[in-house]
């Protein structure tokens, strides 16, 4: 097509000399008629051949200009006509909104149907009108410069009739559009078709200068003006009057109204704009308030666990800026009050026992830490429940809620003692009746909040102390359990931790190889046999947790010294250069009592069995003061204690206590029960189990907790200067804070300490131009 | 597939031919002869067709075919013109330059860009 050689234009037509203005003349007259015609829907009366050659002789003859300013002005006169005629009449009562007169927008409704006709006719002539003149708009229009005539057309209507100089269309439309659009949000039935028709009309007229659509210039602001100011109102009457489920429901609405709006009547355009006002003035301005919502707002709604109106909340509110920041900050709070009134449970209820703390309930102790870590666990349950039905599983949401979790946890000093309660509660023999996928699944939940414990080194502390309270009391549900539990704890804190865990269990099983070897040995041994069956226990001293370097003062009765005797020579005669010192403290004893109704086999402690013989010299009613047993066995003093407890205080009376209490004091005098009766015969004499500490064995466990971590800390900063041969103070504490907060955070002070003793030791030194820096010296 | 192309276009003069089928009648020149042809191919190949003989503008007689007169044209340049618009051939060497003169006007008129381009070349 661009290969033309010379424009249209160019091509001359015969010359036809005479009566050229007549010719013009009468060219015009008649297509002047025509178009008129056409406006008055006659045109079957016209031809089109006749009505286009006369269009192209004007063209090809000059006449183009004249041509289309006449067109343009019979146009603008008969819409002129049309505006008087027909639309100015059907204008709305004035006051549009006076709802008295004008009930359903009815006036409205008629004013937009009359403009849709006008424009419907308008367009169907002016596409008839460009048949007849496509040569002008061929030829003359491009070259000329001048829109086609049908966007004449357009830009004529747009003058003449949207935008009239003469009459007020413009205003009565845009009342009339933002009318029925305010009537449909009141649930008014509008009619949709017409308010569609204005609003494409408006589509498709041009504004000049903005070059953009008539639409956008003249409506769209308004309108989102007029929504703006409609849904502030609402906004404000909406939180006055409904709970937060029904606030959101009714947003839910309007939100999805106003998208069906703008689907069937306005430009897609508008979209994003109507939908940012409505988050703005319903979501946005109301986020708090909402939340907040006493009875009915978010936290009201996690207590009931309403999931699907979290979940409505959640969707709502994630389309504004802050709306999840809310959210979360307020649930977070949440559970860090929850968290707040589980541990007051638990140190309320503490503080009541520590009260008749000496009555020596151990149990409840222990009842205390199971019920914090199970109420804390429901609780986990709870919020991952939310979390995974309510928040799409939103991992934002789970970080904060994990912080507020944390933060309540290690608000609990007891936090690191407790999970360990209740995991030896778990792991103890015969308790509950839980399967073994049942117990699994608890341990798997109760190592979530073990990432949650701040002093990694605590825990561990405590679960070697009740791990070996369960191995060496034989009290370990199974093994395939206890292992499976360490294969959880490895997996969270590193093989240091278990090694020595297994090195606990490698002792249990060895011991009881030995102890199969022991018996070969004595049958076939000249020796004497021992008078009772020994069975003992080896255990590696760095592996387990109590000090078992020193044997803990207890006379123990002449036959068990001798019997002990044989046992060492036995082994050290295969382990030459070991060293065997006798827990006394740890051992259990099966003997027979005698009593007047009958025989009992008693299960009881070491120290407890000593105390127990001590009777068997003494005539019937003769009785032991406690300094005599005290004395006499040399057990120490809060040993002693707890085991005349468990023999006189408690649930077996085995002996008589005077005068009678559940405090063991100075003074108190002990007789052996011989009225003693029970239905069973074989009888166990509860033993110390596992339990909460008490304040001083606490702060032992803490002195040692702080001795152990000077330990690592200083292996952290030989570790990391052996490496690195020089550092700056700040880049060193940096190091080992990476290093250990794993295991416990460290504070920079206590680093700063065993750097100084370091140097002390002559492991470091302060450079000698910079004494903030420090070198290694090997 | 050129060849079937060629098929393509003697295919269609022969429809002109043999104006089979026909439902265009054209009177041609101020002495005006009837020419035929079919309102499909006219309205396809040709933006004034299109509109001439759409329902907005169509003239039909009893038998509901188009008429369409069309004075200022002669019979002779209709004919090649519709030669043109069947077979996208114009051939004007064997006419005279009055004649291609005429076809030129012709093609303006009815607005046939690709011939007009043709014969100002040929010229």
């Amino acid at each position: 097509m661009s290969s033309r050689k010379q424009p249209k234009g160019k091509i001359r037509p015969p010359k036809k000399p005479n009566s050229a203005d007549a010719q013009f003349n009468d060219n015009w007259d008649r297509l002047a008629q025509a178009i008129r015609e056409i406006h008055k829907k006659n045109a079957s009366i016209l031809s089109f051949e006749e009505l286009y050659r006369n269009a192209y002789n004007m063209v090809l003859h000059k006449n183009g200009d004249k041509l289309y300013n006449g067109v343009r002005e019979v146009i603008t006169q008969h819409l002129e006509e049309v505006a008087v005629s027909q639309v100015v009449p059907a204008f709305p009562l004035s006051g549009a909104s006076s709802s008295q007169t004008n009930p359903n927008g009815a006036g409205g409704a008629n004013f937009l149907k009359v403009l849709k006709t006008v424009w419907e006719d308008h367009t169907t002539c002016m596409l008839m009108i460009r048949d007849i003149l496509m040569y002008m708009d061929r030829v003359y229009a491009k070259t000329a410069n001048v829109p086609l005539v049908y966007d004449l057309g357009l830009d004529l209507f747009r003058d003449t009739i949207v935008r009239s100089q003469n009459y007020p269309i413009q205003n009565h439309l845009l009342e009339v559009l933002l009318q029925q659009i305010k009537l449909e949000r009141e649930n008014e039935i509008i009619d949709r078709t017409n308010v569609k028709a204005s609003i494409d009309m408006l589509l498709e007229l041009t504004d000049a200068s903005t070059k953009d659509t008539v639409y956008a210039t003249d409506f769209e602001n308004k309108f989102l003006e007029t929504s703006s100011e409609y849904y502030r109102v609402e906004g404000q009457m909406l939180v006055g009057e409904y709970d937060a489920p029904e606030y959101m429901k009714k947003v839910d609405k309007r939100l999805n109204e106003e998208e069906q709006r703008v689907r069937h009547y306005l430009s897609q355009t508008t979209e994003p704009k109507i939908r940012n006002i409505v988050e703005e003035e319903l979501i946005s301005k109301h986020l708090k308030t909402v939340i907040e919502m006493e009875n009915s707002g978010l936290i009201p709604m996690l207590r009931n666990e309403k999931m699907d109106d979290l979940g409505r909340m959640y969707k709502l509110f994630g389309r504004v800026v802050k709306g999840h920041d809310e959210m979360k900050s307020a649930i977070s709070d949440y559970i860090r009050e929850l968290g707040k009134a589980i541990n007051e449970t638990v140190t309320s209820n503490t503080t009541a026992e520590g009260g008749n703390a000496a009555s020596g309930d151990k149990q409840t102790g222990a009842t205390v830490a199971v019920r914090w870590v199970q109420e804390v666990l429901d609780l986990k349950d709870k919020f991952d429940k939310v979390q995974n039905l309510a928040l799409s599983n939103d991992k934002a949401f789970q970080t904060s809620f994990n912080e507020a979790f944390e933060y309540f946890i290690n608000k609990n000093s007891k936090s690191p003692e407790f999970i360990s309660l209740f995991i030896d509660d778990n792991l103890k023999k015969g308790l509950k009746g839980k399967t073994e996928e049942e117990v699994d699944s608890v341990l798997d939940k109760t190592i979530t909040l073990f990432r949650f414990i701040g002093e990694k080194d605590v825990f561990e502390r405590y679960y070697k102390q009740h791990l070996a309270k369960r191995l060496l009391l034989g009290r370990s549900v199974s093994d395939d359990a206890e292992r499976g539990m360490i294969g959880k704890l490895k997996v969270e804190c590193g093989y240091q931790f278990t090694t020595k865990l297994e090195g606990m269990f490698n002792d249990m099983r060895i011991s009881s190889d030995t102890m199969t070897d022991f018996k070969e040995y004595l049958d076939k041994s000249v020796l004497e046999k021992p008078k009772l069956d020994l069975s003992v226990t080896v255990l590696t001293s760095t592996f387990w947790p109590m000090n078992l370097s020193a044997s803990p003062r207890c006379n123990l009765p002449p036959e068990l010294t001798k019997a002990c005797g044989t046992f060492q020579n036995f082994y050290l005669g295969r382990h030459s250069g070991r060293r065997l010192t006798w827990q006394s403290n740890m051992g259990t004893a099966d003997i027979r009592g005698s009593f007047k109704a009958r025989k009992h086999e008693l299960n009881v402690s070491t120290y407890q069995m000593v105390i127990l013989l001590m009777f068997n010299d003494k005539q019937d009613g003769e009785s032991l003061s406690y300094e005599q047993i005290k004395g006499e066995s040399d057990i120490p003093e809060a040993d002693l204690k707890r085991n005349l407890q468990s023999l006189a205080c408690a649930k077996y009376k085995i002996l008589v206590k005077e005068p009678k209490g559940k405090e063991i004091n100075p003074g108190d005098q002990f007789n052996f029960n011989n009225d003693f009766t029970a239905p069973l015969q074989r009888i166990k004499i509860q033993t110390v189990a596992s339990k909460v500490e008490s304040e001083g064995e606490r702060k032992e466990t803490r002195e040692k907790v702080e001795e152990a971590r000077k330990h690592q800390t200083e292996a952290a900063i030989v570790r990391i200067m052996k490496d690195r041969k020089t550092m700056e103070h700040n880049l060193l504490i940096a190091e080992v804070v990476k290093q250990l907060q794993s295991r416990f955070m460290p504070n920079p002070a206590l680093i700063k300490k065993r750097i100084e003793a370091l140097i002390e030791r002559e492991y470091l030194e302060r450079a000698t131009g910079d004494r903030r820096v420090y070198n290694y010296l090997a | 597939s050129s060849s079937h192309v060629l098929e393509v276009i003697k295919d269609f003069e022969r429809a002109l031919e043999n104006e089979e089928n026909y439902d265009v009648i054209i009177k041609a020149g101020e002495e005006p002869k009837e020419l035929r042809a079919h309102s499909f191919v006219l309205r396809t190949r040709c933006p004034y067709f299109k509109r001439a003989l759409s329902e907005n503008w169509e003239e039909k007689d009893d038998n509901g075919n188009f008429i369409f007169k069309k004075p200022n044209i002669s019979v002779e340049v209709f004919k090649l013109i519709l030669k043109y618009l069947y077979t996208g051939i114009a051939d004007l060497s064997q006419h005279s330059k009055e004649m291609i003169l005429q076809c030129l006007f012709a093609s303006d008129e009815l607005g046939l860009d690709k011939l007009i381009d043709q014969i100002q070349d040929d010229l």
